[in-house]
């Protein structure tokens, strides 16, 4: 009963229960690798109230996803186009009433950002914490990314957002980005134990999309406003997320 | 030439009831054959032809006869006989506990057994939940394959369903394609949990390609509230109602507590521990 006529984009919510885990580095550099594989891809900064992916790429918004809620203008009138050649809905930072309005309206900002034309993927970067604007982002995309790293306590939030999703909303299915680890093997060995704990009390394993190691590079990108991948397209962090937007974008459907 | 009437008909009860009228065993009894057959009893079904005719000339009636099981002349009498014996049958199926067409239980045995389990609510204390399913899109299955293949789906995916609950839950037919779901000794949070996976299951059956949908609307009983038998049922109702505004292969519920709280248990301490031992974990090499 499903005509294949129209390809919707396929929305990927990237999330991590924690703050600081890297989620934005994370979804600008995968969207601009995935840009270089020449696939047409929109970020949307779904963290209303303080955001973030305008600072990364050095951008002054001057509309934003505000203005969309309010009605003001359509999801085009404000979409950006950056340097890492995708584009990019910013969000506005210091308005408190957003996140409730937003939830008011998400089934429109859902329908809107349906029916735009010319995406394969549009990226969704949420902010921390569990807050009900966070849940709905991740119910609304087709796919749902979770960057943990080695902390406790990150491990912690990433788990206990995974076990909201299903138990409220049966989602059984995650991508895991383990970002900051030693190597690839502790990546490995970070994602086993992670899995083990999902399948065991959750009863569904998780898919380990990629592992980024540490390095210095990556918050010398930030504070220099650049994307990583783009400015050192060599560098080992560049490589690992190549090889995550492969992944991501052979997985569609 | 008269006018010959046809009945098929299997060896069932309805068959085995004409046995005992007398005025029909007299008739009966003329066809050896039958009458044979009949007393044998119940065991096993078998084709029985009966012909029902006006007054025949007998050499008309013995050529029948060579053709079929029982030659019947028909008369005010018989008529008034199988009305009887149906008005008898329909009395029968009134007292039944189980769905005709899928063998599941029927209304009268969820409404009965509803009283039960509320009752050993309140004096046990022990929770207990019911759920109401409405398929979707049965319709269209229905409209598109035809009546008899929206038959054949309601009986197998009804028992199918059955099959996916536990052993203490049951399953009813309520009529359409509504069923009825009690969960004794449940409470709202797990059978949440049970209604969740049913649906994952009937989403998962592609009927002749068709992808089936249900939504559900939950109650539970608190006998705090004194809510009656009735009232429970018709809240179920209104939460199906409501899951189905909501757009359909929703779960809606009421209960005790918190729409939110029921569904989500936090992290366990025994998840927690084993979370954090992957910092004790040695590192493979």
């Amino acid at each position: 009963m499903k005509t294949r006529k129209k390809r919707n984009p396929i929305i990927v919510c990237v999330t991590s229960g924690k703050g600081g885990v890297g989620k934005t580095f994370l979804t600008v550099n995968l969207a601009a690798a995935l840009a270089k594989k020449g696939k047409k891809i929109l970020v949307v900064d779904c963290d209303f109230g303080l955001a973030n992916v305008d600072i990364m790429l050095g951008i002054r918004p001057v509309r934003t996803m505000k203005d969309v809620v309010f009605g003001e203008a359509t999801l085009q009138d404000v979409i950006v186009r950056t340097t890492g050649g995708f584009d990019l809905v910013p969000a506005c930072s210091g308005v408190r009433d957003m996140a409730q309005l937003l939830y008011e309206r998400i089934e429109m900002i859902k329908e809107m950002l349906l029916s735009l034309e010319g995406y394969d993927l549009i990226l969704l970067d949420t902010g921390a914490g569990m807050t009900e604007v966070v849940l709905q982002f991740n119910l609304l995309a087709n796919r749902n990314i979770l960057v943990i790293n080695r902390e406790l306590t990150c491990l912690m939030d990433a788990y206990a957002m995974i076990k909201v999703l299903y138990q409220l909303f049966g989602r059984d299915s995650f991508d895991i980005i383990v970002n900051s680890s030693m190597d690839e093997k502790e990546g490995d060995r970070i994602f086993r134990h992670f899995d083990s704990i999902c399948r065991r009390f959750l009863g569904f394993p998780l898919t380990h999309l990629g592992s980024l190691r540490h390095d210095e590079d990556v918050p010398r990108s930030i504070m220099n406003q650049e994307i990583l991948v783009k400015a050192s397209p060599h560098s080992k962090i560049a490589e690992s997320c190549a090889s995550m937007a492969g992944a991501l974008s052979r997985r569609r459907a | 030439m008269p006018r010959n009437q046809k009945v098929t008909g299997k060896k069932t009860a309805a068959v085995k009831k004409i046995d005992k009228r007398r005025s029909i065993e007299k008739i009966i009894k003329k066809n050896k054959g039958l009458s044979d057959w009949l007393r044998e009893g119940g065991a096993g079904r078998g084709e029985l032809l009966m012909i029902l005719t006006e007054k025949l000339p007998s050499a008309d009636r013995k050529k029948l006869e060579r053709t079929a099981d029982a030659v019947i002349e028909l008369g005010a009498d018989l008529v008034r006989r199988i009305i009887e014996i149906e008005r008898e049958n329909k009395q029968l199926r009134s007292l039944s506990l189980t769905d005709e067409l899928t063998g599941l239980y029927n209304k009268r045995f969820f409404k009965m057994q509803l009283g039960v389990e509320m009752a050993r609510t309140k004096r046990s204390g022990q929770p207990c939940c019911m759920a109401i399913l409405d398929f979707d899109n049965f319709k269209e299955i229905n409209d598109s394959l035809g009546h008899s293949e929206g038959d054949r789906f309601l009986t197998e995916v009804g028992l199918l369903m059955r099959d996916r609950l536990r052993p203490t839950d049951f399953l009813c037919r309520l009529g359409g394609d509504e069923f009825g779901i009690l969960m004794p000794a449940t409470g709202l949070v797990d059978a949440i949990g049970i209604a969740r996976r049913l649906q994952q299951f009937i989403t998962d059956i592609h009927w002749k390609k068709c992808i089936v949908t249900a939504s559900i609307g939950m109650a539970e009983f608190d006998p705090a509230t004194k809510v009656a038998l009735d009232e429970l049922f018709n809240l179920a109702d209104i939460e199906l109602y409501r899951a189905k505004k909501d757009g359909k292969n929703k779960i809606s519920y009421t209960g005790v507590i918190d729409r939110r709280i029921a569904a989500a248990e936090p992290v366990s301490l025994q998840e927690r521990d084993l979370l954090l031992k992957v910092k004790d974990e040695k590192p493979r090499r």
